[in-house]
């Protein structure tokens, strides 16, 4: 995996360094036309001098040879004149052409104005020149028989070549220099720069799976990490709310394991020490335990499916009256027993839904209020295709306890004495009832009514 | 020993007083932490089984209470939560030992005597008066070599009077420490389990270790 810091680093430096290159060939263009120009204007001041050191005297046309010298066209001389007539016969060669042996090649041939011309071409030597061609009239030709002379000056490029070679090599060493370290001095800034997000990705590093309380620190780092920490402290703030809940959720289950298993086990060990003690009712007890956990581990079950999304929804037709009167039956006892009066608001519509899940949310409506609402008092139960609905006296109960009521093995009263009571009823309920489509709302009213409502869409019962 | 059980599960409390009972000891129980308050404050009990949640006062909430308050009755918490740092909270706010459920009965009993055992500061479980050799852990009697064979309640008795050897202890604090709050002992129960054990551990001929002070009570002294 690549690092954030090599990839800036080989990032900066492609752009660093194609900067620099076409900086270098910039500076090497402008240079070299720069060196040209002033190589032309040396040329022409040279042709210049050459035309206006030119004159015919007693009817011989003559140059100035101390003007050839000093132009470096004398004998030995590095750059070269030919003067030519318009028909192309050569009319006088510079000493330095002369000495030399060379011709001036093919580059000569006749101007077709008097405007000056400056063309590069090669020698007959086959050395690249810059050749200055003009048509020119020598002073002093008054029986106009030089009129068709062109003056034809050629300079060798060597030197421009060599200073332009020179500062090529020097462009290019210093920017493959500078490319060389660049490298090093753009990683060594990066990770400078960087620093603060190494820290910050340590801090984090640093915290432990039961360092969730921990939060990182936005006072000393760079503005454009402070979304990321105060990012970072949300997810670990919800991460500890869930963790916390989950440490919740197991230790209360482990809990509710708990004491029931403890119970089995020193029943059976008082048997198995006193056998007088196992006695037919000691044994009916072990039972009961034993039913009370199975029942608690299909809760949890279900309610780990239900959550998960593992639990099929089976949907077919359920007569609401029929299957009511089927969860109703089995709390009419405990009814009774705490005089309580079962108030029925039945549709008798037949809808389509789980039956199970169903089943679960009418179960644990009624079973919380049976057992939780005031003996004598009245419970109400309201059921239709797009609602079930159960309402109770609920004297103890807070407006400040509605949010925990879902939460799983939540009890009003701490003490876990309640058997069959584990505190997950509300939690089934909340799951079965979003699995079926539908919301699950508490309210308490001002005269202490509790009621909890599952209402499900018209589309979902249908 | 004379015990208490604080304990809101209701089978788990019979139970385990039931249990305890059957091991000889002298057990009353409480259902909630106000209830296990007051009778720890009002009677002096050799341990107290203390489950750490509670409807009413929590456990902590009580044992915190006592401590507070000077009372030193050692205290064994029972509880469902197995969290070291629960533990340690539990032993931070001055309970002498811990047990998490599902726990077997015997080492519970155990824990009990090894609890009393350091609170009469004795802590060889062996007790020895004379030719008796009283091993509290097995629950074994020797006089002289030979095993003397005991009823709970007579070695309950014997206990209670070698733990403090020498020292005379009335009707009243033997029934005390002997019988359940509830159990109602008859007036002469304890004049008729010590005649009983005076049987059992002095032969006739052999020489009394259990002596009468009139009065006063009874001590076991060789």
């Amino acid at each position: 995996m690549i690092s954030i810091r090599w990839r800036l680093t080989i990032l900066l430096c492609l752009v660093m360094g194609s900067l620099l290159v076409v900086t270098g060939v910039g500076v090497f263009m402008g240079m070299r036309h720069l060196l040209i120009d002033h190589f032309d204007q040396t040329l022409t001041a040279k042709a210049t001098a050459l035309i206006t050191a030119s004159e015919i005297d007693g009817g011989e046309f003559e140059i100035d040879l101390k003007v050839q010298d000093f132009a470096g066209f004398g004998t030995g001389g590095g750059d070269y004149f030919e003067i030519r007539r318009m028909n192309g016969d050569v009319f006088l060669r510079s000493p330095s052409l002369i000495s030399a042996g060379i011709e001036m090649g093919k580059s000569g041939k006749p101007p077709q104005n008097d405007e000056a011309k400056i063309r590069e071409a090669k020698l007959g030597d086959e050395r690249p020149a810059r050749f200055y061609i003009q048509r020119f009239y020598p002073k002093g030709d008054k029986k106009r028989r030089h009129q068709d002379l062109y003056l034809i000056v050629a300079s060798p490029l060597r030197g421009l070549q060599v200073e332009l070679a020179l500062l090529g090599t020097v462009l290019a060493v210093a920017g493959g220099l500078a490319l060389f370290v660049m490298v090093p001095l753009v990683g060594f800034g990066l990770a400078r720069g960087l620093r603060p997000l190494g820290k910050l990705a340590g801090d984090v590093r640093s915290i432990p799976p039961d360092g969730l309380h921990q939060r990182l620190a936005t006072e000393r780092i760079p503005e454009e990490l402070v979304p990321v920490a105060v990012s970072l402290n949300d997810w670990l703030e919800r991460l500890e709310a869930s963790f916390e809940r989950e440490r919740r959720f197991s230790s209360n289950a482990a809990h509710e394991l708990r004491t029931p298993l403890a119970e089995l086990k020193s029943m059976a060990e008082l048997g198995a020490t006193w056998p007088e003690e196992t006695t037919p009712e000691r044994c009916a007890e072990m039972v009961t335990v034993a039913n009370e956990m199975e029942a608690l581990l299909e809760k949890l079950s279900l309610l780990a499916r239900t959550e998960a999304g593992r639990q099929v929804v089976g949907r077919e037709s359920l007569p609401l009256d029929a299957a009511t009167a089927t969860v109703v039956e089995r709390f009419e006892g405990r009814a009774a027993e705490r005089g309580l009066a079962l108030e029925k608001r039945i549709g008798s519509e037949v809808i389509c839904t789980d039956p199970m899940l169903w089943g679960a949310i009418l179960q644990n409506l009624l079973g919380n209020a049976v057992s939780h609402s005031p003996a004598g008092s009245t419970v109400v139960i309201e059921v239709s295709p797009g609602l079930i609905a159960v309402s109770n006296p609920a004297p103890d109960l807070e407006s400040g306890d509605l949010p925990k009521l879902f939460e799983r093995f939540w009890r009003k009263d701490e003490a876990r004495s309640g058997y069959g009571h584990s505190g997950l009823g509300m939690s089934i309920v909340r799951a079965c009832a979003t699995l079926l489509g539908g919301e699950c709302h508490a309210t308490l009213s001002d005269e202490k009514l509790f009621r909890v409502e599952v209402v499900f869409p018209a589309a979902v019962v249908q | 020993m004379k015990l208490l059980i604080v304990e809101d599960a209701p089978r788990l409390r019979a139970t385990l007083a039931q249990a305890l009972s059957r091991m000889g000891h002298a057990v009353d129980v409480a259902e909630d932490g106000e209830e296990g308050d007051l009778m720890g404050r009002n009677t002096s009990y050799d341990a107290v089984v203390l489950d750490r949640m509670l409807p009413g006062k929590d456990g902590l909430e009580v044992l915190r209470g006592w401590r507070r308050d000077g009372i030193a009755t050692p205290v064994l918490l029972l509880t469902a939560l197995d969290g070291v740092e629960e533990k340690v909270r539990g032993l931070g706010e001055g309970a002498d030992d811990y047990l998490t459920k599902p726990f077997a009965l015997a080492e519970l009993a155990a824990r009990l005597e090894a609890l009393a055992r350091r609170r009469y500061a004795q802590p060889d479980p062996v007790l020895k008066v004379g030719p008796l050799e009283i091993d509290t852990a097995a629950k074994t009697v020797n006089c002289d070599g030979k095993e003397v064979s005991l009823t709970a309640r007579e070695f309950a008795l014997l206990e209670c009077l070698a733990r403090r050897p020498g020292q005379v202890l009335s009707r009243d604090q033997i029934e005390a420490k002997l019988y359940a709050e509830l159990e109602g002992p008859l007036s002469n129960a304890v004049d008729s389990a010590i005649c009983s054990l005076r049987r059992k551990i002095s032969p006739r001929g052999a020489a009394q270790l259990i002596h009468t002070r009139r009065g006063l009570g009874y001590t076991l002294q060789a």
